[in-house]
């Protein structure tokens, strides 16, 4: 249910993160624009994984293309220009991927989505050396970090309007069929091929989508760089650690999980894949649904007692 | 002809290690996306022996396999058998293993950087010139081939033809009416899923005659094994073999006729293709869902 | 009267074996027919063929006219075809009202909103589960679940309803009550096709049946000249064995779970 006091707080929360920047210094204003990014990333999985309970492991196929786009046209275009063409290319490459592979049992999506990333990686590798002659790039553009900031926000707030229009609407509630019995949802009028599509492209457009506006933060690029599977592997998780099936879910598994990326890659630099792969495991473990779901069942619980 | 030999010898691996993962996928319903985490965690283990000790491959690989098989079984206990139980909902293992086995992928691979860095590692076993059919080629990657060879050959005949493997065959097909013939269908499938684990092993053992390795190499181990067993049609031992074969034949003749930086993309396009043409595999009896 | 759904040479085979052989026959607008025939005699096959779950081997199935074999289901449910499950089959992580809202949304003349859920009430009134729409899916009994099926395959708004064995599974009072749900269906002027094993539900229900046996339609005319019929009391006392098996083997599987 939407009340008006919800759209209150909705934006009141909009605005005083939109002050952020004016009050934080640099490590702050770096810490929030990671934060966003993966508040984004981990709403847009959700999106299309929470529902229908295909895994995506490819995060990081289209968050890397976002950026690469960046760096291949960051001279002589104009930013927004070449942010609309990176979320075009993720647009196709998803498309494709969700053609050959969406018509079939998820696993095949699953297994495809796994080795995707690196096939990309690959793949651009081998252009760069061999076509272009170099590898790496560098992008130069006149932004600052607060304007990173102020876009992923923008980006962040849009995944959330889309996913709450998504839940809304009749094809939410085919993905939901579908997540359920696609026997049921093929037998009820729906067209599994078509919503399963969309719902992935608009999913992945919009991580590619994130990828190119964080993109100018790293100003030298190169496959190994924005091809990293922790990307993948921390959206995942934070979705999961919140809860997928929940539009805030996921943004309540990244600041937690965000804040203890961080200090882990601080402190145990060489160990956090090993921690972060362990709480993986333990979160599939006892919080299958997230954590929503499973302080709303605590709330249950104590409340009939 | 000698990207012929090199490509059966690769194809000797992948058919090996595509056959553990028949085990684990097609018998025990565990997608298990840490697969080429345990290939290359033997071959470091290879690596380890015979640098250290200088113990040979040949003889490395009786610790190493009933190593993989004793830490698969008790990983089946610990991180499995609980999903197994939880999942009473249709659907449901296929998902928490997918997800349990992408963080134990990070965590085996966390340990192994930790252990070995990211550096590219291998050792120098029989790095000599033999002739073959007048083929020169490494007597390592002979060795490597026909090993892959006699192992997977003899899982295959195990499977087919032994009292165990009619069982495990059952479980593969019906698991619901292997239970009703008194079957113990939770305990084969964790032993079947220690096979895989401990055929993963032998993969590496045999890989790390002959290539070399990093940390971080598991993935397209895990991608390349399941692109096997999807060609081979999930559940089919002797498709899982010949597909083995095929699939690194074609990265063979790609890596020599067209460009080394491109095989990953041919596998690929294999899989892309398989899946518009035949999804149910070359030699498959269609999906197990 | 003019043919509405009409099936000419229907065959399928799965792999090798051939589970519909050569099947034609034709239901009328508004008409109510039963399907008959011993366990693995085709029927649900057939029923699949309809609503698009299975893919025709050779033969046309047709709906007013128009060839519906090449369609996928979800096309199929919009040119007005909707169907029940042998194996009830509900949404179980929604409530009772949101599976029949399901049905609304994705008809041809998709109901959304407010007004849909008006319409859910209307179909959970028919089939008498008003009470307990806010019910989660999954904590509904057995006839209870056949109901909400029913209830949900109404909300698509069909012209021609495939029953699978919906009456199967009921207490005698469950089984009164459930014919005479369906002909109050039947009298909305709703094509019905029944598959079903108990006869008297047939006798009661269809002035028509068609009788299939090993893939083929061994007998099709009015009920009780059929079900008078050699050929047919020979496929069930020839199935009758068979039936036995099932009926023991289903009881094991009871008793073993």
């Amino acid at each position: 249910m939407i009340t008006g006091a919800k759209v209150s707080v909705a934006i009141i929360a909009f605005g005083l993160l939109a002050l952020l920047p004016f009050f934080l210094e640099a490590y702050g204003l770096g810490l929030m624009i990671g934060m966003l990014s993966y508040v984004a990333l981990a709403t847009a999985w959700s999106m299309f994984s929470g529902p229908t309970h295909y895994i995506s492991l490819a995060t990081v196929a289209f968050y890397g293309v976002g950026a690469y786009t960046v760096a291949v046209l960051n001279e002589g275009i104009s930013f927004p220009v070449i942010l609309l063409i990176a979320v075009l290319i993720g647009l196709v490459l998803s498309l494709a991927v969700g053609v050959a592979t969406l018509r079939l049992a998820g696993v095949y999506f699953v297994i495809f989505s796994f080795g995707l990333a690196e096939l990309v990686r690959q793949l651009i590798t081998w252009y760069e050396v061999n076509v272009t002659g170099t590898l790496g790039r560098y992008i130069f553009l006149p932004l600052e970090p607060q304007d990173i900031y102020w876009l992923l926000l923008g980006a962040a707030t849009l995944t959330l309007i889309i996913g709450w229009l998504v839940r809304r609407s009749r094809i939410g509630l085919a993905l939901r069929v579908i997540g359920d019995d696609e026997v049921i949802a093929a037998h009820i009028g729906i067209n599994l091929t078509r919503t399963k599509l969309l719902l992935f492209a608009l999913s992945a457009s919009l991580i590619t989508l994130v990828g190119a506006i964080q993109a100018p933060r790293w100003v030298y690029i190169e496959p190994s760089i924005v091809f990293n599977p922790t990307v993948s592997f921390l959206t995942v998780i934070m979705a999961l650690l919140g809860g997928p099936h929940r539009l805030f879910g996921p943004l309540f598994g990244v600041v937690p999980l965000f804040l203890l990326f961080e200090w882990l890659s601080a402190n145990f630099p060489n160990h956090y894949s090993i921690i972060l792969g362990a709480l993986f495991i333990a979160i599939v473990f006892v919080l299958p649904n997230g954590v929503l779901e499973f302080l709303d069942r605590f709330r249950l619980r104590r409340a009939k007692t | 002809m000698t990207s012929l030999m090199i490509g059966l010898v690769l194809g000797g691996t992948y058919a090996l290690a595509a056959l553990g993962l028949t085990m684990q996928y097609g018998v025990a319903r565990i997608m298990n996306l840490a697969y080429g985490e345990f290939v290359i965690s033997a071959a470091f283990a290879t690596f380890v022996l015979f640098s250290s000790i200088n113990l040979n491959p040949l003889l490395a690989m009786f610790i190493v396999a009933p190593a993989a098989f004793s830490i698969s079984y008790f990983v089946y206990a610990i991180l499995m058998a609980p999903l197994v139980k939880r999942s009473k909902k249709k659907g449901n293992l296929e998902n928490d293993s997918i997800l349990i086995t992408f963080g134990l992928l990070f965590l085996v691979q966390g340990i192994l950087l930790v252990l070995f860095g990211a550096d590219f590692a291998s050792y120098n076993y029989l790095n000599i010139p033999v002739n073959v059919f007048g083929i020169t080629i490494a007597a390592n990657r002979l060795i490597a081939f026909g090993l892959a060879m006699i192992l997977g050959l003899s899982l295959y005949c195990l499977v087919a033809y032994s009292q165990w493997g009619i069982t495990l065959r059952a479980v593969a097909t019906k698991p619901e009416n292997a239970r009703l013939v008194g079957i113990n269908v939770d305990r084969v499938a964790q032993i079947a899923f220690a096979i895989g684990g401990m055929l993963a092993a032998l993969a590496g053992v045999v890989i790390s005659m002959f290539q070399t390795f990093t940390a971080t190499s598991g993935v397209v181990f895990t991608m390349k094994a399941l692109i096997v067993v999807i060609m081979g049609g999930v559940g089919n031992f002797m498709g899982a073999l010949i597909s083995g074969l095929i699939l690194g034949l074609a990265e063979a003749t790609v890596s020599t006729y067209v460009d080394p930086g491109l095989t990953l993309a041919s596998t690929y396009l294999i899989f892309l293709v398989l899946l518009l043409w035949r999804p149910q595999g070359l030699f498959g009896k269609g999906v197990v869902k | 009267m003019t043919s509405f759904l009409e099936l000419e040479n229907v065959a399928k085979k799965f792999g090798g074996l051939t589970a519909v052989r050569d099947v034609s026959f034709t239901l009328s607008k508004g008409e109510i027919v039963g399907l008959l025939g011993p366990n693995g005699s085709g029927k649900t096959t057939l029923l699949n063929m309809i609503s698009g779950a299975n893919k025709v081997t050779s033969g046309k199935i047709s709906l007013n006219g128009v060839s519906i074999d090449s369609l996928r289901p979800d096309q199929i449910v919009n040119k007005g075809v909707s169907r029940t499950f042998q194996l009830v089959r509900i949404l179980p992580s929604m409530t009772v009202e949101e599976n029949v809202i399901c049905g609304l949304a994705f008809r041809k003349m998709p109901v959304w909103g407010a007004k849909a859920a008006i319409i859910a009430r209307e179909k959970l009134e028919i089939v008498g589960l008003k009470d307990k729409a806010s019910l989660p899916g999954h904590s509904l009994n057995y006839i209870d679940s056949k109901r909400l099926e029913l209830a949900r395959a109404l909300a698509a708004d069909p012209e021609l309803l495939l029953l699978d064995e919906w009456l199967s599974g009921l207490t005698p009072e469950e089984l009164e009550a459930g014919i005479e749900l369906i002909r109050s269906i039947e009298t909305t002027g709703i094509s019905i096709l029944i598959v079903e094993h108990i006869m008297s539900a047939i006798r009661a229900l269809c002035p028509r049946c068609v009788v299939m046996n090993s893939g083929e339609i061994i007998a099709d005319g009015s009920t009780g000249t059929v079900l008078q019929d050699d050929a047919v009391s020979a496929a069930y006392l020839g199935g009758a064995p068979c039936c036995m098996l099932t009926i023991s083997l289903c009881s094991m599987t009871y008793i073993l779970l």
